[in-house]
């Protein structure tokens, strides 16, 4: 079974008397470890796609099931709860809560979660640092590390709650060429190993070859699906 | 808890509303220092008597100083239904000289019959128990003071707390040395052996459904006007209308905390939009963020007020004894429960803002 799996999924928006089609019958599956590429240009429906996907829109029309939930129909109370334990998000920008350490931006994932941010969760927020090579920058705060630490910190909390699909916003555009790569190995062997379905929207072809597939939307609609040869 | 930490770790945001929430709880724990001074300074004398009731004669528009009741009047009020035990009161304000300051002391005579609380019985002629707040016009135990032009002596056997009467610290003392020194001091308004100014009146319960004071009244063919003590208390001249300016000013006061209170934390929640929206999209649900707003308004207000605390003891301190500033802890009670009133409903007006705030926006304008 797909961790991802959008049927047939439409997005309309009302402008006045003008409905405006962002997603038009997208129909997209992510399996278990795979890492999605979403190629478009600006205004081409692909961070509607990618809300639709992590339950921070609802669609109009269409099917949306994650993990084997359908949350075609939720509220928003249920998607709150629903985004708090199966999606992790990594945002292009104001990404990090400015006065909590990297630590404790990890926790806050736990805190809203109504655990209390006890031993077993400090310790998962601090392997998870260590792995993510910041096992020595937990007490830092979001102003005291570099750009690609800080996208370092935002996977960890993305990863926090062990979710079954991460979705990640353009998370190199305010990244050097450099440090961007670094970040994408590191998507890629962090969702590889944690057998992590990924969506990455990107503006980025070079960043494509960090995906299994890519799939590249226009106009609302997803023109592509077809397999290309990951880098990795 | 994130509002905490926000609070700990960025104290520098919350400054400003912090240092002018102090002010204005220091303006009003002032203000209403000022309101319980003036009324305690001013109805202590009454507020101490011991009765249900207080007569004064019909014509006397509810006024102790102009009242008059004669011996067949308390007769008549003696043998009204109800009525228990009966005490003559009698007041005259007046200067005193103090034997240690060349300043006079502004006194209150007053007579009883039946002691106010914290007043022993009657003591002998000449002799009279001082309200404490003349100590601080140098009035001492064993002083004999020398009251008004006619500079009828009277020695100070002991000392009461909070018997004032119009802002003049009270002296208690028998009916006939009240008599004598209202006469000698005030031949104007002198009285009869038998006369004083208004009657204290114990009662039991009236049966057919009328107050004490209606069966008094009407005992006396409405020769009398029969007041509660609290109806006595706002009675007194300028105490209703005090309380009443007072009043308005101190709420006042709590509306523009309210607006401080709403102005800062809508400015504060504008400013992190984009962090709700973050917060929101990773789980954190509208209630949750709302409260956070709700906990850090009430901390800045608590914080406040033990700031505003401490700069109105400081002022009731550092002011002369002749301001009639009183902090009470009712007044630290009141304003602190407003405070956090005006904390919560102030911080509410942010709650639109934030359940407003849509999650969708962490991931840029949806297209």
């Amino acid at each position: 079974m797909s961790v991802l799996d959008m049927r047939d999924v439409r997005k309309v928006y009302r402008t006045g008397d003008v409905d405006v089609v962002a997603l038009a019958h997208a129909t997209l599956q992510v399996e278990h470890g795979e890492i999605v590429a979403l190629l478009g240009p600006s205004g081409s429906g692909k961070t509607t796609l990618l809300s639709i996907a992590g339950g921070l829109l609802a669609p109009t029309e269409g099917s949306v099931v994650v993990g084997g939930q359908d949350i075609s129909g939720y509220n928003a109370k249920q998607f709150t709860q629903f985004r708090r334990e199966n999606v992790g998000f990594v945002f292009q920008s104001v990404n990090l809560v400015p006065f909590l350490t990297a630590e404790e931006n990890l926790l806050v994932v736990d805190e809203l979660g109504g655990g209390k941010g006890g031993r077993a969760a400090k310790n998962r927020a601090s392997k998870l640092l260590d792995e993510l090579g910041l096992g020595n920058r937990l007490r830092n705060l979001p102003a005291q590390l570099s750009g690609g630490e800080r996208q370092r910190v935002a996977i960890g909390r993305a990863l926090f709650n062990n979710p079954k699909l991460v979705l990640f916003d353009e998370p190199t555009s305010a990244l050097d060429s450099k440090i961007g790569a670094q970040v994408m190995e590191l998507i890629h062997s962090e969702m590889k190993a944690r057998d992590t379905a990924a969506v990455i929207v990107t503006h980025d072809m070079r960043m494509t070859e960090y995906a299994d597939r890519t799939v590249r939307i226009i106009d609302g609609r997803l023109e592509s699906d077809r397999v290309e040869q990951a880098a990795n | 808890m994130l509002p905490l930490r926000e609070l700990r770790r960025r104290p520098s945001r919350f400054i400003v509303a912090t240092v002018v929430l102090s002010f204005l709880a220091t303006l009003l724990l002032f203000l209403g220092g000022l309101l319980d001074g003036l009324y305690l300074g001013s109805t202590g004398a009454i507020r101490a008597q011991p009765g249900d009731v207080i007569v004064f004669s019909s014509g006397a528009r509810d006024s102790f100083l102009r009242s008059r009741i004669t011996a067949d009047l308390r007769k008549e009020v003696e043998s009204a239904d109800s009525v228990g035990e009966v005490g003559g009161v009698g007041f005259v304000l007046l200067g005193a000289k103090v034997p240690t300051r060349t300043e006079l002391a502004d006194v209150t005579i007053a007579g009883y019959e039946l002691p106010p609380k914290g007043v022993p019985l009657p003591p002998k002629d000449n002799q009279g128990t001082a309200d404490s707040s003349l100590k601080d016009q140098g009035v001492s135990f064993g002083d004999t003071i020398l009251v008004g032009p006619a500079e009828s002596p009277i020695t100070i056997i002991g000392f009461v707390d909070d018997t004032s009467f119009l802002q003049q610290g009270a002296v208690w003392v028998n009916l006939p040395t009240w008599r004598a020194v209202q006469n000698a001091n005030r031949p104007d308004a002198a009285v009869a052996d038998d006369v004083v100014q208004t009657l204290v009146v114990k009662g039991s319960v009236v049966k057919g459904g009328r107050s004490l004071s209606e069966v008094i009244d009407a005992a006396t063919a409405d020769a009398t006007s029969t007041l509660t003590v609290d109806e006595a208390v706002l009675a007194l001249p300028g105490v209703e209308q005090q309380g009443q300016t007072f009043d308005q000013i101190i709420y006042s006061t709590f509306v523009v905390v309210l607006a401080v209170v709403g102005l800062f934390f809508s400015l504060l929640t504008i400013e992190r939009i984009g962090l709700y929206g973050v917060l929101k999209a990773i789980g954190a649900s509208t209630p949750r963020l709302f409260a956070g707003v709700v906990m850090q308004a009430v901390i800045v207000a608590i914080f406040s007020f033990v700031i505003g605390s401490l700069l109105a003891i400081g002022a009731a301190i550092a002011l002369p004894a002749k301001v009639p500033l009183q902090l009470v802890p009712s007044r630290f009670i009141f304003t602190f429960v407003g405070l956090l009133l005006a904390a919560v409903l102030g911080s509410a007006i942010s709650l639109r803002r934030v359940t407003r705030v849509d999650p969708a926006s962490a991931i840029g304008n949806a297209s």
